[in-house]
This record gives structure tokens, sequence and C-alpha cells, in this order.
């Protein structure tokens, strides 16, 4: 929440901070916001205490938390992240029921040495589904590292 | 406060951990126990504290909550979890591992074996 009486070069760098919040819900957003609010207010106040003038402490304050860009986007990364085991939960469910459906559903039945029952075929596509996903949750891990 | 004193993301995970054992904290405290206890030789940069404690989080090595302060406004403090204190342990033993490792390359004595460093 916007805080008129915080001082203006604090406004605009958690405002900065925000426009690259997208990717977080609204409530994220304004915790985000809140939390480095209270550190910066922290911060200036201890500046303060050293002897720093109003503007000075201010500005050596947002000059701690670097490119306010950089910072959002770390941040936004960060929850798309934390988002990302609900997503892969219902992505995996939804992977599941898609051969369990068509093997009991359907008559498919490959001619041959390798796959002579639907049930077999059946758990081949599991199979695969399931070393997919997890291969892909592996990669999904790894980039936001 | 030189260059060199800035802390990589790496550190900045084991050292939050470390900070967190002795307590629970909001972020600024994390910051400033890391300061006060290096006599100001490190500074933990606050563009790299909020993604370490996000990623801290996302691996369940540290809980957050809300919590409303006797005077000003609510704050959001950092606990370390039983996970987050195993993690802290096997950093520490990797850190100690290299830093003998390094010692031996340099000719120096590790820290710890002989309470300081010097050239063997």
């Amino acid at each position: 929440m916007r805080d008129d009486s915080r001082h203006p070069a604090i406004e605009a760098f958690l405002a900065q901070v925000e426009a690259r919040l997208g990717a977080l819900s609204p409530e994220e957003r304004a915790e985000e916001r809140a939390e480095l609010a209270h550190h910066l207010d922290l911060l200036v106040t201890a500046n303060r205490a050293g002897g720093m003038d109003p503007d000075d402490a201010v500005h050596a304050a947002v000059g701690r938390f670097g490119r306010a860009g950089a910072l959002g986007a770390a941040l936004a990364a960060a929850g798309r992240a934390r988002r990302t085991p609900v997503r892969e939960a219902l992505l995996f469910v939804i992977l599941w029921t898609v051969p369990v459906v068509t093997g009991a559903t359907s008559d498919w039945y490959v001619d041959g040495v390798l796959f002579p029952h639907p049930w077999i075929d059946g758990l081949y596509m599991l199979a695969v589904v399931t070393v997919a996903f997890f291969q892909h949750r592996q990669d999904v891990r790894a980039a936001a590292q | 406060m030189s260059e060199s004193s800035a802390l990589g993301r790496d550190e900045v995970r084991l050292l939050v951990l470390h900070v967190l054992t002795r307590g629970a904290s909001h972020g600024y405290a994390i910051a400033r126990a890391v300061e006060e206890q290096s006599d100001d030789a490190l500074r933990m940069g606050e563009g790299t504290l909020y993604p370490v404690l996000r990623a801290l989080e996302q691996d369940q090595l540290v809980t957050s909550a809300w919590e409303t302060a006797d005077s000003g406004p609510a704050r959001k403090v950092y606990r370390i979890t039983a996970g987050g204190r195993a993690e802290l342990t096997r950093r520490l033993r990797d850190w100690k591992s290299r830093v003998a490792a390094l010692g031996n390359v340099l000719g120096l004595d590790p820290i710890g074996r002989k309470g300081g460093l010097s050239h063997a």
C-alpha cells in the first residue's frame, strides 16, 4: 500500500520493484512491497541515527538494494517457482488420466510381440508420462536455480 | 567496506541459515547480524538477501510469518526448519573441507586448526 508519508525516492523504488512483480497475485505483491518498505524504513532510521541528513539516509538505504528492476525480476521468478508444485500436481493428474481413460475406453491393441495386451499398453503409456513429467520438473527446478 | 566484502548467493544462503539458528529474525535483522558479527567486514546486499530468502522458503529450509510488533508495523519473520538445520550442517562441513583444501594448496595453516591464518 502506497504510503504518502514515505520519502518519494523510497516510493519510487518500491514502485519500480512492484512493476516487475506481475507474475504474483495482488496479495503477494502487497506482501513483497510491505517487507521491502519495512526494511528500508529501518535502514533509513539507522542511517539517520548515524548522522546522515534525511535525503542522504534515504538514498543510501535505497542504494543498498541495488537495481529495483533486477530485484523485482528475482522476486517474481521466485514466486513463479513457488507456484510450480501446484501446477505440476495438476499436470501430473491430467497426464495420468489421459492414458488410463484411453486404455479403459478404447479397444486399441498393438499387434506384435512387445505389447500383446491393452493393459501393458496402458502401463507403458503411464511409464512414459511419469518419466517425462519428472524430467520436466527437474529441468524447471534447474532453470530456477 | 571494500568490494571484496560483497557476498555471493551461496555465501548469503549459508549465513542466513546460520543467523536463523540463533532465533527468528526479519530480513533487516539478518543483514545487520552478519555485518555486526563480521565487524562490518561482510555486507549482505539487500538485493541478494530477499531472493535468497524466497529460495530458502521454496526449498523448505526456512518458514516465514507476518508478526505484529509491540510498536511499529507488522514484520515478516523467518525461522529455520529442521531441514534448514541439516542443510546448514552439510554446508558448513563442505565449507570447512574447502577451506582446508585451499589452505593446503596455498601453504596456509587452515582456520580452526591453530586459531588463525599463518603461512606454513
